[in-house]
């Protein structure tokens, strides 16, 4: 049995535009929201990121609907049409909360204010004196205008703040660009059994411990690093892209021979979160996308040397094949008793060994 | 905002948002929309999309990790039934297109730029790695495509070649590049090697490690896929294509590969299944699609198959290290020492250079105080396929190496594995922390995150 430890730490956010280009970069590192609301008081919210996974549409909802005090029922997320929607950075590095996430927050800052401009010039109060709960502005002598009621007017034209820069409509765009990346960190802890006849290794349990800021939707940041985990686990246990040495051809060229993790290769699972605020957004968001690839190789690894440790093992390479973990294991017994290392090819593989085609 | 530490039980079993009191959103586990409709068969995804009048696309690849080009003969694929094109490098360059560009370029440490030889839209003279495009088809059905594949005729000169990352600049190593006179792509340095190696040098304990990271690939479940259609009247493209970056497609393929206004190509990402980074801008087979569907006058698509994403999607990681790390009697961290050659394959992909040229040595000494630090990684070329961004690009492999150091330290000092990391750990005073790699890490609590670690395992 062994037990492996890794500790460590992610950088999330792409950054701010300045510090890409200072890069050679040739992207910018901001993100674009719209906010639209519709006559109707519903609302459209487009974003330059593309979900392919992650579940933007309710965590964008969500941040949107709280900023703005509606109900999340009414908004509808829009990706993923560049005729639609401004130009846009896109899904990856970790970057569409913090960043994305940030640029709703402040186009519904900025469609807000023009909302409550609209309800003190109706109830007849400064937008101060307002209270607003449930999608309902009121004065202090109890007369009230729904959100709904405040967009058609704002449609209409009309019943509008006499001012010559007050127009009509209700929407914002922002293009927001962040002030740093962000550092989630993570620690992880793995239990294997390693078969001391076969090199099988079977991960027994794992733990994680992920601080990511603020979490929006934490249902969504553990399944984040549960998939994160089934990856980082292929890559320590069975994913290994094989090219021959002497002709170059791609020897793992389907699922026959390049093997990815399955349902039965996830371990016990146990996740926990702290949440240490990113400095660096009003959200206090980080990104939380790629902790469990980050660790699994580390700890899962760490777990194997400790197992075969009192063996003369000081390291082992990845993928954890059963026969790799085999030859390490004849290996250090042989280095130990002095014997000059036994013929490998005698001795097959046992039954429930993982090696294909006999290729390494 | 919560305090960092008394830190709140998280409760991640989904709930509907209806059932939650207006405005209090954030922090709750709220159920996806989309689950419902994508688990029973309602997602739509490229491949799902059928276009009036649709073409196919299918792709001659090269067999060869690394050959030159003597001849190619289409005419047999041309005649084919059904065959409406056939498209290989000299027609790209013969209408003067573009190329992709590598958008996160990263220097030699002397300020040369990089050796850059981007992924081609069309392999030309010479083949660097099985799967290296050399011609395209566009036929009726995508069974008359794949057939019309079969009838071009290649021939090669085949080179000796290269896949080991570890090999790459080694005399004897075959060029995949000639005109570089070398397999180096870049060479980033970072710290001070001479007060790093008298460090080293002087540690009560000193681990020295050689160690791989497994070359993968990310095989999202659903391929990748790209229907475009092109409308004469308004010379107007619409593309929809498996991306996570619609942006940035549409400007590679407008600004750079193809030469037309960026306003006159749609791209619409309808759902996408997974991706892990190889979604990215600009995989080469979209910009033939584009272009087809303009030449044969209808909606032109190619999806792949798994053998081809195999072959072609980029892949990830791939590098070989050499390092060291020093640790006083007490377990403490006196320097780290690491030398890493990173494979890029046989041409760059858009932002390739920076996963081991920038993220990778930015998380090199993780949580751990690290007084002395020399860092170098050399990005070189193989006779592999492309790499790029896969799901941590570049920091598992950083966490790889700083964490297997730490753990051998812990082991041959004899001293606990988890006391040796509480030794070392920074502590939230710290932050922000910055490192000698450069980066400045924001926010944290690190041991406050290792004790509800070993709380939660009952270690």
């Amino acid at each position: 049995m062994g037990i492996g430890l890794a500790c460590f730490l992610d950088k999330a956010g792409t950054g701010p535009s300045a510090n890409l280009a200072s890069r050679g970069g040739l992207h910018g590192g901001y993100e674009t929201a719209v906010i639209r609301v519709h006559s109707d008081g519903k609302v459209s919210l487009f974003a330059g990121t593309h979900c392919h996974g992650q579940g933007h549409q309710i965590t964008y909802a969500a941040i949107a609907a709280q900023r703005m005090g509606i109900d999340i029922a009414h908004i509808s997320v829009v990706e993923g049409d560049t005729d639609r929607i401004p130009f846009g950075n896109g899904t990856w590095g970790g970057r569409s909360v913090s960043v994305a996430g940030t640029a709703i927050f402040k186009a519904a800052d900025e469609v807000m204010a023009k909302t409550r401009r609209i309800a003190a010039h109706v109830l007849a109060c400064d937008a101060a004196a307002l209270l607003y709960t449930k999608g309902i502005f009121s004065n202090v002598a109890g007369k009230s205008i729904s959100f709904a009621n405040i967009a058609d007017l704002a449609y209409h034209g009309a019943n509008l703040p006499r001012d010559a820069a007050f127009s009509p409509g209700l929407e914002a765009t922002a293009f927001y660009d962040p002030p740093d990346s962000n550092d989630p960190q993570a620690m992880h802890l793995a239990v294997v059994e390693v078969d001391a006849d076969t090199g099988v290794v079977d991960i027994q349990q794992y733990f994680t411990a992920d601080d990511c800021g603020v979490l929006i939707n934490p249902m969504i940041v553990e399944g984040q690093v549960h998939g994160g985990l089934a990856q980082g686990i292929g890559q320590a246990m069975m994913e290994n892209v094989a090219y021959d040495a002497v002709s170059g051809q791609l020897l793992t060229g389907s699922f026959m021979d390049y093997a990815m993790p399955r349902a039965d290769s996830m371990p016990v699972l146990k996740t926990t979160f702290i949440e240490t605020p990113a400095p660096s957004n009003p959200l206090g968001a980080k990104g939380a996308s790629e902790s469990g690839t980050i660790g699994a190789p580390a700890a899962i690894g760490n777990a194997v040397v400790d197992a075969l440790w009192h063996l003369g093992v000081r390291h082992i390479a990845l993928p954890l094949t059963s026969e790799k973990v085999w030859r390490a294991m004849a290996q250090a017994r042989a280095e130990a008793s002095a014997v000059p290392p036994v013929e490998m090819a005698i001795r097959p593989p046992g039954p429930s060994s993982h090696t294909r085609n006999g290729f390494r | 905002m919560n305090d960092a530490d008394t830190p709140r039980v998280i409760a991640t079993e989904g709930i509907e948002a209806s059932t939650v009191e207006d405005a209090q959103y954030i922090g709750k586990p709220l159920l996806r929309t989309e689950d419902r409709r994508l688990l029973t068969g309602k997602g739509r995804y490229v491949d799902d999309v059928v276009l009036p009048g649709m073409a196919w696309c299918a792709f001659l690849r090269s067999s060869h990790a690394h050959a030159l080009i003597t001849r190619i003969d289409t005419q047999a694929a041309r005649e084919a039934p059904e065959v409406l094109r056939v498209i290989t490098a000299d027609e790209w360059a013969a209408a003067d297109m573009g190329a992709l560009t590598v958008v996160h370029p990263m220097p030699f440490s002397d300020g040369r730029p990089m050796n850059t030889a981007t992924r081609p839209v069309f392999a030309r003279h010479k083949v660097n790695h099985v799967g290296d495009i050399i011609a395209a088809v566009v036929a009726n059905t995508r069974e008359a495509a794949q057939d019309a594949v079969e009838l071009i005729q290649v021939e090669f000169e085949e080179l000796q070649s290269n896949v080991d990352v570890a090999k790459a600049l080694d005399q004897a190593t075959p060029l995949v590049h000639e005109q570089f006179g070398s397999n180096a792509v870049f060479d980033v340095r970072k710290g001070d090697e001479a007060a790093t190696r008298a460090a080293i040098d002087g540690a009560h304990k000193i681990v020295e490690l050689e160690l791989r990271s497994n070359r993968l690939a990310a095989n999202p479940i659903e391929p990748r896929s790209y229907a475009c259609s092109y409308d004469a009247s308004e010379e107007r493209y619409t593309l929809y294509a498996t991306t996570q970056q619609p942006h940035y497609l549409r400007r590679s393929l407008a600004v750079y590969a193809l030469f037309i206004p960026e306003h006159k190509l749609q791209v619409i990402a309808p759902n996408v299944g997974g991706s892990f980074g190889i979604k990215g801008n600009f995989p080469v087979e979209v910009a033939t699609v584009v272009w087809a569907s303009r030449l044969v006058g209808r909606p032109v698509k190619w999806t792949a198959t798994r053998s081809e994403s195999m072959m072609s999607d980029t892949q990830a990681r791939d590098h070989f290290t050499k390092a060291r790390m020093g640790f006083d009697a007490d377990g403490r961290i006196v320097g780290m020492e690491v030398d890493t050659l990173a494979a890029l394959g046989g041409y760059l992909s858009n932002f390739a250079p920076s996963i081991p040229g920038n993220s990778y040595p930015q998380t090199i000494t993780g949580l751990y105080r690290t007084p002395n630090l020399f860092f170098r990684v050399r990005g070189v070329y193989t006779n592999t396929v492309p790499v790029d961004a896969y799901r941590g690009s570049g920091r598992p492999e950083a966490t790889w190496v700083n964490e297997r150091l730490v753990e051998n330290g812990a082991r041959e000092l004899g001293i606990d594995v988890v006391d040796l990391r509480k030794k070392n750990l920074i502590g939230p005073q710290d932050f922000p922390y910055r490192t000698l790699s450069g980066r400045s890490y924001d926010s944290g609590n690190p041991p406050l995150l290792l004790e509800k670690l070993l709380t939660l395992s009952g270690y």
